[in-house]
């Protein structure tokens, strides 16, 4: 007994000890994540091996390996080994690999880049920019991916720093099946001028204009018919935020769901779905295929559908997204999904891994090659709003696109009047778009939580409870914020 | 005397031996890390920032947080306890069956046992993949059938949120049976096979009706088999997972081992995943030692 | 004379809503099954247009080219195969041996190291999920099979505890006699204790057979990188590939595809299934 009391006392002893070593990953000092401008200078003698951590389906992964291997030609003396993970175990082995060895260069979805900048666990690249380079970007992007570590707020701010590159920029936005108005507008079902309103991409139509429009080719299918619905889903935060609605406030401290901007978007999602039954009641699972089968006259598209669409011979148009005319506040916004690559703090070789991402997000040729497969639209502005190369008429290079592709830029600008500019139309830039709403959280579970919450809303019976669900909610939410908040250390 | 004394420390030796690797095996892959679960727990670790808190409790109580425990924790606990349900309806059915296929002059035993154990040895993925396509919403077999025969007008959301809570436990609950029955059938089969017929003739001359024989002899005569499929399918069931994470909605059907699981990898909270790993544990053992403790209430031993 | 007619008809009767009752829960269990073969020969826009046809329009075998071309069948047989290996030899050995040590020897401190072997039964392994994972990651492993190839080495608890229960049924004059004529312990082991098991180490083949094929869990934490994927894990990613309706089709291809081996070798061997599965409830 004694023996044993004294094997199990020796193995705890061994559990402690080895636990302080390897269980916990060093933790990173305070503002240790900048380093001197020249150690981002590729030695030409010197021989430099890094490691590149990715995900995506099969066709991204040979793009993307075909990439690297120009790269590879073009810098003879970086040799980078490509990791490939699926997309649901990618956070978690890069979060296992802080106890090993980080990969140099990987992939940051922006939901996830706010608790690793915050960590410090990134390196930051302000320095390794010359003015030119910056100025290629859309300055969006550069907004995204830059940190105050000290004041921990997002985006360019008095000490600042970026700390990564768009991968890919991707608006998503509505569309509209042209040859399904085509024929309701010869048949008499929709006016010339309604159609005109649905083509126009300079201004936004209202919800009212939009429901009037949906209701008409709801009842030309059909009104109960239950396969045909004029929209298959609407997009939460698009709604949310083109009636000046949101959930949270800056910094994502406080809870703001329970604003009447906020319950009366639901309200009007309910009564999309019920009074005008323009929207099944079920979720948005086969949107895609309801669109490709002609089942609606509306889906949610961005860049990346681009060949998809394509291959099926569908001619569709893209529409900003309406916005709540009644709200004099409100204007057209939707959501700008985008992926960043991010060098690791503890890398060996910065000036490889930053000369691999600069290649891949801010490579002409590759850029160009990119979007002449439709895969994405330019991560470099002045290229995006080129007449000459993405906005061309006649160029070859963009023969996947759907012709009035400027309405991915006018969003991706923002209200900045760029696209308008590049296009020569003058008037106002009336919509833009905004990274999704958990880039500016520190965890994510939230948004899930609050999608479930609004489903529900939208399974009542009564449209009179919504206000009351959403007000009983906003404890919850709250509790997941200073939950996200206090793992970053900020306590409200 | 000398030898013998010299046998039995070599005895000794060699059965010590002999065992070392299950328990090197034990103190690697269970001890360590149960030890560094509860360290973790106890100091909050936080992966991303490197970060330990000073050794306390906080972590355990902020489990039991008021606001979020009905979509974390303890909606967990319930959705575990709910989805578990299938345990007894699959004894009670079990059982059932088989004292039906074990009937006298019973034909075709052996391919009523292959086809109900059928699930059992299908992997879990291709089962999941499949249940999901019968019950989606709009496109799955199960809605149309039953608005076909007019059971239900509109469709259920089997899977998601919007139709209750109720009807994804409930798929998970059906599919548990449905995977689960097969094992106890061919357990009760082999049980009630091995009662001597003695039993069952003298209950006959006294009598007693088939029904009866079968609540008096049978039933009592398998209460083993009961105990060790019952010891065995609860600290499954308090571990029970994939449906949540592959079948339907997570947030309706998050079980504790999913919200562990949801915590630790993908929020980065090991410390909160490790608390409710302890006292997940600490709930199994508890049962465990419970269940033998009253075995000798109900378990037929000779 | 009646009265036996009537017997007779009650018991018909009796008969006919047993077997009622059989077939329609044998027709439920293999329904998914059915379900999965159709649908696995439909076209995308069947599955997600028109789901109340039960039976394909023309049998379509482009769900199965496209399963083949997604799906690496080679890399993933051979993946299980190689887990398959070990998982079937050293679990059930060292277990075995193990067990003969607390069966049948004189073991210091028995009753001691059982109740820490069961302790560890009643561990579940979600408690020791993230530590783990940290141990095979801080050695660099995870993305390799060793993971999940290492801890076979080391035996499991369950398999010992029934390993041990059986034992104990075996009589120890056996030994004695051994001892006696000078067998050693290992000898003894493995001319003896292993030929007299024999039903229960069969049993636990297969069941560490049936699990490791089937195994998806612990798999999809550490087999994250494509060369080491099993079976299991290339459905799985190949379902998270295609997440709408259209490509179902693709998806119950593949999902046909990995289980026809382990259905075979069940269909054939079912008989050492259902011994084993009995073995395993009656002395558990």
């Amino acid at each position: 007994m004694r023996k044993l009391k004294l094997l199990i006392a020796t193995l705890m002893v061994c559990v402690f000890a080895l636990s302080s070593g390897c269980f916990f990953a060093q933790g990173e000092s305070g503002s240790g994540d900048k380093i001197e401008a020249d150690q981002f200078e590729l030695d030409p003698n010197k021989e430099y091996s890094i490691e590149f951590m990715m995900w995506g389906a099969k066709d991204e992964q040979d793009n993307y390996a075909a990439l690297v291997d120009k790269f590879m030609d073009e810098y003879p003396n970086i040799i980078v080994n490509i990791t490939t993970q699926d997309a649901t175990q990618y956070m978690s082995t890069l979060t296992g690999k802080l106890s090993g060895t980080m990969p140099d260069l990987f992939y940051l979805p922006e939901y996830e880049f706010r608790p690793w900048v915050d960590s410090g666990r990134l390196l930051a690249i302000t320095n390794a920019f010359t003015e030119e380079e910056y100025s290629a970007l859309w300055p969006t992007a550069i907004d995204w991916y830059s940190y105050n570590r000290a004041t921990k707020t997002l985006g360019v701010s008095e000490g600042s720093e970026l700390y990564c590159l768009p991968k890919d920029i991707g608006p998503w936005t509505l569309m509209y099946n042209v040859d399904m108005i085509d024929e309701m507008v010869e048949k008499g079902a929709l006016t010339q001028a309604e159609s005109d309103r649905l083509a126009d991409t300079q201004n936004p139509l209202t919800w009212a204009e939009f429901t009037a429009i949906c209701v008409k080719i709801q009842n030309y299918f059909g009104a109960n018919n239950d396969r045909f619905f004029a929209v298959p889903y609407y997009e939460l935060s698009s709604a949310l935020w083109s009636n000046n609605a949101d959930y949270f406030d800056e910094g994502a401290m406080n809870s703001t769901i329970t604003s009447d901007e906020f319950i009366e978007t639901v309200e009007w999602l309910y009564d999309l779905m019920y009074t005008h039954k323009i929207i099944p009641k079920s979720t948005g699972d086969t949107a895609q295929n309801m669109f490709l089968a002609r089942n609606s006259a509306f889906c949610w598209v961005g860049p990346y559908l681009t060949p998809m669409y394509h291959q099926q011979g569908m001619n569709y148009r893209l529409i900003p997204v309406p916005y709540n005319g009644e709200n004099p506040d409100a204007k057209s916004t939707t959501w700008i999904g985008t992926l960043g690559l991010a060098i690791s703090k503890t890398t060996k070789s910065p000036a490889a891994a930053l000369a691999l991402m600069k290649y891949l997000s801010l490579n002409e040729k590759a850029q160009k090659d990119f979007y002449t497969r439709g895969q994405l639209m330019p991560n470099l502005k002045s290229m995006a709003l080129d007449t000459n190369a993405f906005l061309s008429q006649t160029d070859s290079s963009v023969a996947l696109w759907p012709e009035n592709r400027s309405v991915y830029c006018n969003i991706v600008d923002g209200f900045g009047g760029d696209t308008n500019k590049a296009l020569g139309i003058t008037g106002e830039d009336k919509y833009g778009g905004r990274v999704r709403p958990h880039y500016h959280t520190f965890e994510n579970s939230w948004l899930n939580a609050i999608s479930v919450k609004i489903e529900q809303c939208f399974a009542l019976k009564n449209r009179a409870d919504i206000r009351a669900e959403i007000l009983a909610y906003n404890a919850t939410m709250q509790a997941y914020l200073d939950q996200s908040n206090k793992s970053a250390g900020i306590i409200r | 005397m000398a030898r013998k004394s010299l046998l039995k420390r070599k005895e000794k030796v060699v059965s010590l031996a002999f065992v070392t690797p299950l328990f090197v095996g034990y103190a690697i892959f269970t001890l360590l890390p149960l030890a560094v679960a509860i360290i973790y727990s106890l100091v909050d670790y936080m992966p991303l920032y490197g970060r330990i808190s000073p050794v306390s409790f906080d972590v355990y109580k902020s489990l039991f947080k008021a606001d979020l425990i009905t979509v974390g924790f303890g909606d967990a606990i319930v959705n575990t306890l709910i989805i578990m349900l299938s345990i007894p309806i699959n004894l009670v059915i079990g059982l059932i069956f088989s004292g039906l296929i074990t009937k006298k002059g019973f034909k075709g035993r052996t391919f009523f046992n292959v086809v109900f154990y059928l699930p059992a040895v299908t992997g879990a993925v291709a089962i999941t993949l499949v249940w999901k396509l019968i019950f989606n919403e709009t496109q799955g077999i199960a809605n149309i059938f039953l608005k076909q025969i007019g059971l239900i007008e509109e469709n259920i959301n089997w899977l998601g949120i919007t139709s209750g809570k109720m009807y994804p436990r409930l798929v998970i609950i059906l599919k548990n049976i449905w995977g689960g029955i097969g094992g106890v059938i061919i357990l009760y089969v082999a049980g009630i096979l091995n009662i001597p017929e003695s039993y069952y003739e003298a209950a006959e001359l006294d009598g007693a009706s088939g029904i009866k024989q079968f609540l008096l002899i049978t039933v009592p005569l398998l209460t083993p088999i009961t105990f060790y499929h019952l010891i065995v399918s609860i600290i499954g069931g308090l571990q029970s997972f994939m449906d949540t994470q592959l079948l339907a909605n997570t947030s309706v059907t998050q079980t504790i081992v999913y919200f562990i699981y949801d915590n630790g990898i993908n929020n980065y909270r090991y410390g909160y995943a490790s608390a409710a790993s302890v006292l997940l544990a600490i709930a199994v053992m508890i049962i465990t030692i419970l269940q033998f403790k009253l075995s000798d209430k109900w378990v037929y031993s000779e | 004379m009646n009265n036996v007619k009537l017997m007779k008809a009650r018991s018909i009767a009796v008969k006919v809503l047993i077997y009622t009752v059989l077939i329609v829960t044998a027709i439920t269990t293999i329904f998914p099954y059915a379900w999965m073969i159709l649908a696995s020969f439909k076209t995308g826009i069947e599955i997600s247009t028109y789901p109340e046809q039960i039976f394909p329009k023309t049998p379509s075998f482009d769900a199965y080219v496209n399963a083949f071309r997604d799906l690496d069948l080679l890399t993933g047989i051979k993946n299980t195969l190689t887990l398959e290996i070990f998982s079937v030899t050293l679990p059930p050995l060292v277990s075995a041996l193990g067990a003969f040590a607390f069966a049948k020897l004189e073991l210091p401190c028995k009753r001691v190291l059982l109740l820490v072997l069961l302790s560890s039964m009643m561990i579940p392994y979600a408690a020791l999920m993230l530590p783990q994972f940290q141990v095979w990651q801080s050695l660099n492993v995870v993305g390799t099979l060793y993971p999940l190839i290492i801890p076979t080495f080391f035996g499991g608890a369950l398999m010992t505890f029934f390993f041990i229960q059986y034992m104990q049924g075996v009589p120890t004059e056996l030994f004695e006699a051994a001892k006696i004529d000078g067998a050693g312990y290992l000898r003894q082991f493995f001319a003896i204790m292993l030929p007299m098991v024999k039903p229960a180490l069969t049993a636990q083949i297969v069941f560490s057979f049936v699990g490791t094929w089937n195994d998806y869990f612990i798999p999809s934490i550490y087999l994250n990188v494509k060369e080491v994927k099993t079976l299991q894990l290339q459905l799985l990613s190949l379902q998270q590939q295609q997440n709408n309706l259209m490509d179902m089709n693709t998806v119950m291809a593949g999902s046909v595809l990995s289980s026809i081996p382990m259905l075979i070798v069940f269909i054939s061997c079912q008989k050492f299934f259902v011994e084993s599965l009995a073995i395993s409830g009656i002395k558990g």
